[in-house]
Formats: C-alpha cells, sequence, structure tokens
C-alpha cells in the first residue's frame, strides 16, 4: 500500500478501513448489476441450449459469539437443495436443459482440465467482483467486459455435451443473538461483511470460447438464504434473466 | 467474511500449533495413565442435530476439497505405509481413519474429528525412522480418541473475546486468488489445545505406540530434535512460537522422556531400513522443497541430523552441500565441495551432486574441473533439462 | 447513491490513492530506469503489495495476470518481499551481484516459494537471450498458489553495474498467459535501460 504508507501510521489504516468500507456500501450501487455480452443463448435449429451446473459454491456461516465466522453446514446443504430445485424450475419454464457437473466425465485429460476450469473460474469470479465492481476498475478495459475462461472450457463441453456452464457463488452470514458487526483488520480489499449480509454471484460461460456472456451480481439481501423461499428468489434474481 | 472451508478446518485440526503448545505445557505427570477414561467408540458418528454434526459435516466438505488439492501427495507407496502405521496404532478405529499426505515443507502433522488425518512432507522429512513417525501419529490419535478437538471448537465458540479471530475474518468474500489476502487470513490460530489435552494425548500417544511394538523413546527425540531445530533457526518470531513462555521446553522433554522410559523405553521396532525405502519415491522432493526455504542453519542441522543415522546416503550429503552452495558465505563453497565428493564416494549421489559441483568450481574460476564436472553431469543424466543453460556459463 | 459513490472514488483518488492507473501504449519508463514500449493498455498497480525494486502491472487484474518489472535489484536485497505473514520464516534469500543466471533462475524459485507459500515454484528453460542492447537471459517459470490455481510464467533480464534489471510476466496457465505471451515479448524487444542503469 505505497501511496497510504506515505500516511501517518495507524490514523491513516484506520481512515483506510473506513474508505474501505465505504467504497464498498456505497459502490454496491455504483455498477450495474448485470453484465450481458450476447442477448440470448444460442438455440441452433431443433437444439434446446444444454447448460452445465457447476458444482455450486454456496457457504452459508453463523457468526459466532467469538466473533468467528463459522460455516454451517446443515444451512449450507438445505440453501443448496433449495437453490438446485430452484433453478431446475427456472430451466422447465425458460426451456433450457440443466445437466449437472459430474467430475468423473470425459477422459483423464479433461477431467483434469475440468477441475482446473472450476478452480480458475474462481479466480476470475474474484477478479470480476474486485475489479467490474468493487471500485478497483481496470482502466485498460475501457468499461469492456471481456472476462473468460479461455478455448480449455472444450473439455467440459466435450465431457457433458454441452453448450454452456453456469457457476453460482454464495456467501452469507447470519449473526447469532447478540452479535455486532465483524470489522475487517488489515487490508483495503477486504470487506466485512456485518451479520445477516450477502454477497453472491452468477455467471454463464459459453463453452465454444470460455467467454463469459452473462455475470450477474447479487444487489441487496434477498433474505434468509435458509429457507426454500428466499433460496428460491436468490436464484431467480440471480439467473432468471440468463436463460433467455 | 467467512473462510474458506480449510482455512477454517486448519484451525481446529493444526498440531503444530499443538505441538507448540505440547512444549510449553506443564511438566509430564509422571504418573501411570488414568484408567478409566473414555475413548471414541469405533465406528462413532455425532448425533444428527449435535453441534457436533456441524463441525464433522464441515470437516467431510474439507476433506472433499482436500482430495483434489494439487498439494496431495499421491504415491501409493508411501501411503499405504503411513496408512498402515496409522492403523497398527489405531487398531480397532483403523476403519474410522484416513490419511493425507500433503506437500508442505513444514513440520506438522493434524487429525481432524471425522477422521481425516493430514501428514506434511516437512514432518516425513525430519522423521528418523518409522518409529518416530509413528509417535507423532500416535500423539494425534491421542486427541482424536478424547475428542479434544472438538472441545476446543466448543470453547471456542462460546468465547467473547471477538479480537482474537479478528485476523481470521479476512479473505474477501471468500474468494481465493488473491495471493496476499489469504495469507492474511492465514494467522496462527491462539487455540491450541490445553495442557491437560496435551498432556493426555502424549501419554495416550505412548500408549498405542508401545502396544503396536513401538519404542515409546522415539516419542522424546522427536521433541528434541524439532527444539535443537529451532534453536538453529534465526528466526526471532518462530522462535518465539516454540519457546512464548516458561517453561523451558527441556524440562519437558525430561519429563516425556521419563514417562517413555516406564512405557516400554528404547525396546521396540525402529524399522529404520523400511522408511528410507518406503520414502525413497518421494525423498527427492522433500529435499528439494526443503532446500526451497532457504533457511540454511535450520536444514543444515535436519540434515546433519539424518546423516548420523543414514551415514552413506548420497542423497543427504548433496542436500548438505547445497545448504553451503545456496548459502554462499566465507568457506562454504570448500564446505559444498566436500559435502559434493563425499556424496559421490555412496552409491546413490544423485546427478545433481555434479552439477552442484560443477557451479562452484566455476565460481572459483577453475574452468577445467567446472567442465569436468559438466561432462560427468550430462553422462549421468543425459537428458538433463539444463544442459544448455550450463553449456552456455562454461562459454562466458 | 451515484455522486456519493463519485465522491468517495474523487477522494482516494486525490488522496493519490487510485489502485489502478492506465499505462498508454506508448513509451514508458518504469522506475525511471527501465524504457519500454506496451503495445497495448496496461494497469499499473500502486498498492501491489510487493515490496522492493519493483513495478506491478496487470491486464486482467492480479489474480489472473501480473507484470513485474524489476528496477535494479542491488547486491544484498531479495528480488521482492509481500506482506504476508513470511515474518515466520528465515530471512528471505538474496540477490548477488556476482550471481549467474543459473543463480538468479535459483533465487526466484526460492522468492517464490517463499512469497507464495507453495512447494510448487519451479523456474526451468534457461537461454542466453539479447536483453536492453545487451547480453542478457530469459528463462520459464511455474506456480501453483495456495488457490490452486497453475500460473505459467516468463522471465528476461540482466545484470548491469551490479544491479539486476529485468521483467517477468506471470498469468494463470490457463488462457491467462498465453493470451499476451506475444505483447510481453515485444515489450522486451524494445527495452533499453536508461537514467542510473544507463551510467
Amino acid at each position: 500500500m505505497t501511496c497510504l504508507e506515505h500516511r501517518r501510521g495507524r490514523a491513516s489504516r484506520a481512515l483506510a478501513i473506513i474508505v474501505a468500507f465505504g467504497l464498498v456500501a456505497v459502490l454496491a450501487g455504483c455498477a450495474a448489476p448485470v453484465q450481458r455480452q450476447t442477448p440470448e443463448l444460442r438455440r441452433e435449429a431443433g437444439r434446446i441450449p444444454r447448460i452445465v451446473v457447476m458444482p455450486l459454491d454456496v457457504e452459508l456461516s453463523q457468526l459466532t459469539a467469538g466473533g468467528l465466522e463459522e460455516p454451517h453446514a446443515e444451512w449450507t446443504d438445505a440453501a443448496l437443495k433449495h437453490m438446485r430445485t430452484a433453478l431446475d424450475d427456472e430451466a422447465k419454464v425458460r426451456k433450457v436443459t440443466l445437466v449437472d457437473f459430474q467430475s468423473e466425465r470425459g477422459s483423464p485429460e479433461d477431467r483434469e482440465t475440468s477441475l482446473d476450469l472450476v478452480k480458475l473460474h474462481r479466480a476470475v469470479g474474484s477478479a470480476v467482483m474486485l475489479h467490474q465492481y468493487m471500485g478497483f476498475t481496470l482502466p485498460s478495459k475501457d468499461g469492456k467486459f471481456d472476462w473468460s475462461l479461455g478455448p480449455a472450457v472444450a473439455a467440459i463441453a466435450r465431457s457433458h455435451d454441452a453448450d454452456y456452464a453456469l457457476f453460482l457463488f454464495v456467501r452469507d452470514s447470519y449473526a447469532t443473538a447478540g452479535r455486532v458487526a465483524v470489522i475487517v483488520v488489515g487490508a483495503l480489499l477486504g470487506a466485512g461483511i456485518p451479520g445477516g449480509a450477502q454477497v453472491g454471484f452468477a455467471s454463464v460461460v459459453d463453452l465454444k470460447t470460455g467467454d463469459i456472456v452473462w455475470f450477474n451480481r447479487l444487489l441487496r439481501p434477498q433474505g434468509d438464504l435458509r429457507t426454500p423461499d428466499a433460496a428460491a428468489e436468490t436464484v431467480k434474481a440471480l439467473v432468471a434473466d440468463s436463460f433467455q | 467474511m467467512s473462510l474458506t472451508r480449510r482455512q477454517f478446518g486448519r484451525q481446529f485440526g493444526c498440531a503444530f500449533c499443538g505441538l507448540a503448545a505440547a512444549l510449553l505445557a506443564g511438566p509430564l505427570a509422571a504418573q501411570a495413565p488414568a484408567s478409566g477414561r473414555t475413548f471414541l467408540v469405533p465406528g462413532y458418528r455425532p448425533a444428527p442435530a449435535s453441534d457436533e454434526k456441524g463441525l464433522w459435516s464441515l470437516m467431510d466438505r474439507v476433506e472433499q476439497e482436500l482430495k483434489l488439492s494439487r498439494f496431495v501427495v499421491r504415491d501409493p507407496t508411501l501411503n499405504a505405509y503411513v496408512r498402515d502405521i496409522m492403523c497398527r496404532l489405531a487398531k480397532d478405529h483403523c476403519p474410522d481413519v484416513r490419511t493425507y499426505i500433503v506437500r508442505t515443507a513444514q513440520f506438522n502433522a493434524s487429525m481432524a474429528p471425522n477422521g481425516m488425518m493430514e501428514v506434511w512432507t516437512g514432518l516425513l522429512l525430519r522423521c528418523g525412522d518409522e518409529a518416530q513417525l509413528a509417535a507423532i501419529l500416535g500423539h494425534e490419535m491421542g486427541h482424536y480418541l478424547r475428542s479434544h478437538t472438538v472441545e476446543r471448537w466448543r470453547d471456542a465458540r462460546n468465547k467473547s473475546d471477538f479480537g482474537t479471530f479478528l485476523g481470521l475474518g479476512l479473505a474477501v468474500a471468500g474468494l481465493g486468488a488473491f495471493g496476499s489476502l489469504a495469507q492474511l487470513a492465514l494467522v496462527a490460530s491462539s487455540y491450541g489445545f490445553s495442557r491437560d489435552q496435551e498432556r493426555e494425548a502424549d501419554e495416550i500417544g505412548l500408549e498405542l505406540m508401545s502396544k503396536a511394538g513401538y519404542p515409546p523413546v522415539a516419542a522424546a527425540e522427536v521433541w528434541e530434535q524439532l527444539i535443537a531445530e529451532y534453536k538453529a533457526g534465526t528466526a526471532e518470531r518462530a522462535r518465539q512460537l516454540l519457546f512464548a513462555t516458561h517453561p523451558e521446553p527441556e524440562e519437558r522433554m525430561g519429563a516425556l522422556r521419563e514417562a517413555a522410559a516406564k512405557a516400554g523405553g528404547d525396546a521396540g521396532e525402529r524399522g529404520h531400513e523400511r522408511y528410507l525405502e518406503k520414502l525413497s519415491g518421494v525423498r527427492a522432493q522433500l529435499v528439494g522443497d526443503e532446500l526451497a526455504l532457504r533457511q540454511y542453519g535450520r536444514s543444515e542441522l535436519v540434515f546433519e541430523r539424518l546423516l548420523v543415522r543414514w551415514p552413506d546416503d548420497g542423497q543427504l550429503w548433496f542436500a548438505k552441500g547445497e545448504v553451503y552452495r545456496l548459502r554462499g558465505e566465507d568457506g562454504d563453497a570448500a564446505r559444498a565441495l566436500a559435502a559434493y565428493a563425499r556424496a559421490l564416494e555412496t552409491k546413490n549421489a544423485p546427478p545433481e551432486t555434479l552439477r552442484g559441483t560443477m557451479l562452484i568450481e566455476l565460481k572459483s574460476g577453475a574452468r577445467d574441473r567446472a567442465q569436468a564436472a559438466f561432462e560427468a553431469y550430462l553422462k549421468a543424466k543425459p537428458d538433463a533439462a539444463d544442459a544448455d543453460a550450463l553449456r552456455m556459463l562454461l562459454s562466458q | 447513491m451515484i455522486r456519493l459513490c463519485v465522491c468517495v472514488v474523487a477522494a482516494l483518488a486525490l488522496a493519490g490513492c487510485a489502485p489502478l492507473v492506465l499505462v498508454q501504449p506508448e513509451r514508458q519508463t518504469v522506475g525511471g530506469v527501465i524504457s519500454v514500449q506496451p503495445g497495448i493498455k496496461w494497469n499499473k498497480l500502486t498498492m501491489s503489495g510487493y515490496r522492493g525494486n519493483v513495478e506491478v502491472w496487470t491486464l486482467d487484474g492480479p489474480g489472473l495476470n501480473t507484470l513485474l518489472f524489476f528496477t535494479g535489484v542491488p547486491d544484498g536485497e531479495p528480488l521482492f518481499t509481500r506482506a504476508t505473514g513470511a515474518a515466520q520464516q528465515e530471512k528471505p534469500a538474496v540477490f548477488r551481484s556476482a550471481m549467474n543466471p543459473v543463480e538468479v533462475q535459483e533465487l526466484l524459485e526460492a522468492t517464490m516459494a517463499r512469497n507464495f507459500q507453495t512447494t510448487i515454484a519451479e523456474a526451468r528453460n534457461l537461454k542466453p537471450a539479447p536483453v536492453a542492447n545487451g547480453q542478457g537471459f530469459r528463462f520459464e517459470t511455474r506456480l501453483v498458489g495456495r488457490d490452486e490455481v497453475e500460473r505459467d510464467g516468463v522471465f528476461a533480464g540482466t545484470i548491469r553495474n551490479g544491479k539486476l534489471y529485468g521483467a517477468w510476466f506471470q498469468g494463470a496457465k490457463l488462457h491467462y498467459f498465453k493470451r499476451y505471451l506475444p505483447e510481453f515479448d515485444q515489450m522486451v524487444a524494445s527495452a533499453q535501460l536508461v537514467g542510473d542503469a544507463a551510467r
């Protein structure tokens, strides 16, 4: 943090954190939540678009009395189940076929590439969130949205006979009674999430090119993701528009 | 934001924290282990709605992620070997335990409440024989059989001091990727096991070892070696981690030796040759990983100690030479050459010994000797990927 | 809401703290000593977390690719350090003026292992190469960090007047490295040492 280091120590760090908070909270409203690169999914003659649902990266956690954000397996399982159901419902309405990603499918090479792509998508998703939505804009992009996983996605297209891949990422935390906001120390880029807030995004990748053709970010809390209704609402808010 | 599952899981399985705490804990009770101690029953599963079930499920997820990690060592011989030792110690609990070898050049082993055990390669490098490895595994089994981790986890959840986990709340939205942020999140856990828990794990470990036919004194040796290594290091922070408060760890070592003597002392199988044989597929990699850390004092001590046990091991002599070559201080060139020469007298000097020799000779201006070493290197390793690079140096 | 947003960003910018600064595709001088001609727009990180005689650029964000310029690493200094909890380890390995290219390659390996806390860090395929109107060298790197993403890299550099000058481009092996390798190559071809380095 070279520029902030030139100021004097702790005061500037505190300022940095407050500014970071302000930045994150405020910029939540700044960037358009949905990035859509292509108007619609390809619907070649007679073929219903097949979308691979990649392993849903969802984690619900509990803020304990000790200030620990503790991943909560039961809540996460419930949310995953509800979200998957909601996805199926959306798919039926929008006339797309959803296929679960299966890591054992495909040649050994394709299998390994697919796993690497899942790991890559975490890094790409982080980059999109940071540089597209959280204000750390990459000026060289000139506002273009050109994020991609690259041509290696052909491995997934092959092993699952699919046209697109859907990634979903959700983090949510619920405070137990009596907890106040957890404050994050030390990193300008770190964002503490006060109890009850949510972070999430969904992306659709074109398996012909690897390009992210659709990216959506959760704007505001969608309610308690531990309940079927809120989970369904979250899925709708995240993906419905993408299945056109 | 929440940690990645693995980061979270790591806090509650960190045996190094436990090891450090063990050294700081009070003197080992010099009495027979209490009878009537309840162990986890074999095949144990936590009750469905219990808080423990939550921790268990979390660890299951951590394990699923671990299975896919690039850092898991998959050498079948080594894995089977570690699993067998584990099973000999665990007996009826053998089916409940799964071992994973993780490629990290630090001394650590940990066991999660769901039976997932991690052993780091830094530990495997440092063990002088099978008995020493069994000592660590036995100690971890002790924590597992007495559900210490669950106890500790419950404690941590109930503490109202949120400052402790402050540093762990980082990692932007749990999104990995940004190296520096992810690392910031991995602050050393301050929730080590309690002194009583460490004492108990030691006692159980010694029991399991002697029942499985290993000499319990190996447990004391491991600790002694670790202390000596940290003393040889210069990183003040690392030293503090180990010696932070009283009592003097040596006192504890004495107590551990005493308890070991009562539990069977030196009697038992060392598995000395077998250990070397089973590690042979990965040992070159472990040596390379240790050298990359560039902690010269500590590495020198580790290799010297191992050479006492295996005095004709060419790979260890090579490793010692590399420490000196990489450190490059006054007199190190001569030390390196001496170590390489000693390696070349053995049956299993790696070809890289000649590469090291060449580099040292070249630096001292002995071109002819460097050339000779280079040619010998190529002869020993015709497919050497860095042949062109070395040739380039010779031509300058 | 939008107004406040602009204000906050502007405040940061006024404080000189814009985290990412545009680099135009025209001749640039990095650290006062390396002159290069990028062919495309880049982004310079003002808060990169890297410490030392380095400057960091990126195209898609530091999680996906980075271009590290070494702007004259002197004898006795590490190539770079990062504020990432390596404090408990021993002192970092350092550059020495008398190093040969093989030793520089080994040094970057050790630097990667330490700063990215990984055992999967290697440098290989060292070859001589013309760099900045003089004799230099070049090698490839491979790194898997704690995020389990594999990264390919290439380093090109030279030792002049006892200091190390160079550039290390690294990117995710899938897509983000290969895509921009030609741009890196042409930048290296355009590189000159200027200022203090040229004396």
